[in-house]
């Protein structure tokens, strides 16, 4: 698991962005101000580095410097400054990156996963569910020799559920994730597009996989 | 000045003279001074009188084309009196004092002013910076423990999120010069921001959005745009009917590439289109209640001259509007 280093001197921030990224499946280090930084970067040696600019003992920039100095870690600054002036400064105390705050979190994730580059990206690996296995890459579902072909929001939307096995998932959990995911759509449309799933499911056999809980979601 | 204007002035001593000549005239006349000694005498009179006149006239006007000189070469106009030296003239001197107070007095209260909207500038930016805290909070407090309420929260703060952002840039506008880093960007990028920036709010409002060929690549300021895009995107949705869909396309043209964000909304009036983009315009729309503040579309254009787009509108009443951002190709795009 990535491990990320969270320095940052709001407390409520720093325990909530740790457990937000321990949700979306990062380890999180959350040292207490007071150490010594770069001590701290030595003896965890994390993959990325989260970095506030107003600390109370030292400025980020300057931190930034000197974690440089032995260290390529990506570093991305999270700071509530916004001028051109202070973005240039951090990166060229070498930042890797900058986001304001309030930062969206989907763009946060989605900046981190590319800093990290991550070779393990979920999505991208086949999974299968009681004999069913969806292909993302070629966006075919394979069932008993026969396959179908989904769009792109048939293959997220069918991702997702196989993902949340005996989970209700709510419809508004799931516009949130093709949102996440660059598809924009309303509650209708998403009606429309499970309609269509359900049609091509049935086509290659599989029925009666998704079911609707009326007033709550859908079910696999 | 003219130098009929110039004798205008000087009527009185005009009329003092020539009643002071029939005067000296008759007088003579009357002491037995011969017609032709009194012509030459009125002539020699009326010599002297034109050269003084002359004379006068081209010193003055001398004197207020270096005044004229001097205040148009001068960046701040009200600074003049500092710029002048001290007349010789005893009125004028009188004069100059009397404006050097004037000006003392005006350059003053110019300073204080100036001193006051810094003051005011610097807070507005602390306390911008400092409400960001809590709002980053309340989003990461929400995000960690999603249900229905904590959505609705999430979509309440955005809103607040975005009312904090347009104090900020309406701040800052006064320099976006001194804040902003050109690049080059793709125009996908800047949507998808704009666009998960005010996700909730979309999601909950029953917003489709679909984006056509935004992978063309414009040279802009990355955090500037994302802000004119979301008060975009934000206006389509205060003004949205039902199936509401925001189409956000990209389009290259004559000379740079076109943005357009085209919404299914109520449209605006054709008597109203053009003055959607000034400052506290409402139109009819928003006086129908929907809380419109008429600052959005404003800021944005705005911006746009700051950062040389075009933003211009297209719209029929009851079926559409079209905000369109025109990015004009640069020196540098085309080396």
């Amino acid at each position: 698991m990535k491990q990320i280093l969270i320095i940052e001197d709001d407390e409520i921030i720093r325990s909530e962005l740790s457990q937000f990224l321990n949700n979306a499946g990062y380890e999180t280090v959350v040292p207490d101000l007071q150490q010594d930084m770069t001590d701290v970067v030595n003896e965890t040696y994390p993959d990325l580095i989260l970095l506030d600019i107003n600390l109370p003992y030292q400025d980020g920039y300057t931190l930034c410097r000197q974690i440089r100095q032995f260290s390529q870690t990506p570093i991305i600054f999270i700071t509530a400054r916004d001028t051109a002036m202070d973005e240039l400064n951090g990166l060229m105390m070498g930042g890797d990156d900058y986001i304001r705050k309030p930062y969206n979190l989907p763009v946060l994730i989605a900046r981190i996963e590319a800093l990290l580059r991550r070779t393990d990206k979920r999505d991208d690996v086949s999974i299968e569910y009681h004999g069913i296995l969806l292909d993302p890459i070629t966006a075919t579902m394979l069932y008993n020799g026969s396959s179908a072909e989904l769009s792109k929001t048939e293959l997220k939307i069918t991702y997702y559920l196989f993902q949340h096995p005996g989970k209700i998932i709510p419809r508004i959990e799931l516009i949130e994730f093709l949102w996440d995911n660059h598809i924009h759509i309303d509650d209708n449309t998403l009606s429309v597009h499970m309609t269509r799933l359900r049609e091509k499911m049935g086509q290659i056999g599989v029925k009666g996989l998704i079911r609707t809980k009326r007033g709550m979601g859908y079910i696999i | 000045m003219t130098f009929g204007i110039y004798l205008k002035d000087k009527v009185y001593m005009l009329v003092f003279q020539v009643a002071g000549a029939a005067f000296l005239s008759v007088f003579l006349y009357v002491i037995g001074t011969g017609i032709s000694e009194l012509i030459l005498i009125l002539f020699c009179w009326l010599l002297i009188l034109s050269v003084y006149l002359l004379v006068s006239y081209y010193g003055q006007k001398k004197k207020i084309t270096v005044l004229n000189q001097m205040i148009s070469s001068l960046d701040k106009k009200y600074l003049l009196a500092e710029m002048l030296g001290k007349p010789a003239n005893a009125v004028e001197l009188e004069y100059y004092y009397i404006m050097r107070r004037a000006m003392k007095s005006m350059t003053e209260h110019v300073s204080d002013a100036q001193h006051r909207q810094d003051r005011y500038q610097q807070f507005i930016e602390q306390w911008i910076h400092e409400i960001k805290r809590p709002i980053t909070a309340a989003k990461l407090i929400c995000e960690n423990n999603k249900n229905e309420q904590t959505r609705r929260i999430i979509s309440q703060v955005e809103e607040v999120e975005r009312h904090v952002e347009r104090a900020l840039y309406y701040a800052r506008m006064g320099y976006v010069e001194k804040d902003y880093i050109i690049q080059e960007i793709e125009l996908n990028e800047v949507v998808e921001e704009a666009v998960a920036k005010n996700k909730q709010l979309l999601i909950q409002q029953d917003i489709k959005i679909d984006t056509e060929d935004l992978w063309y690549r414009v040279y802009s300021d990355k955090k500037w745009l994302v802000f004119i895009l979301g008060q975009i995107i934000m206006n389509s949705v205060q003004y949205k009917s039902e199936d509401a869909v925001i189409t956000i396309s990209a389009v290259p043209s004559v000379g740079g590439t076109m943005l357009k964000i085209n919404d299914n909304g109520v449209g605006i009036k054709d008597s109203e289109i053009k003055r959607i983009f000034e400052m506290g315009f409402t139109g009819s729309n928003g006086r129908t209640g929907r809380g419109s503040t008429g600052i959005g579309l404003y800021l944005c254009s705005e911006l746009g001259k700051k950062l040389g787009i075009q933003i211009s509108a297209d719209s029929r009443w009851g079926e559409y509007t079209a905000i369109t951002l025109f990015f004009p190709n640069s020196n540098l795009t085309n080396s």
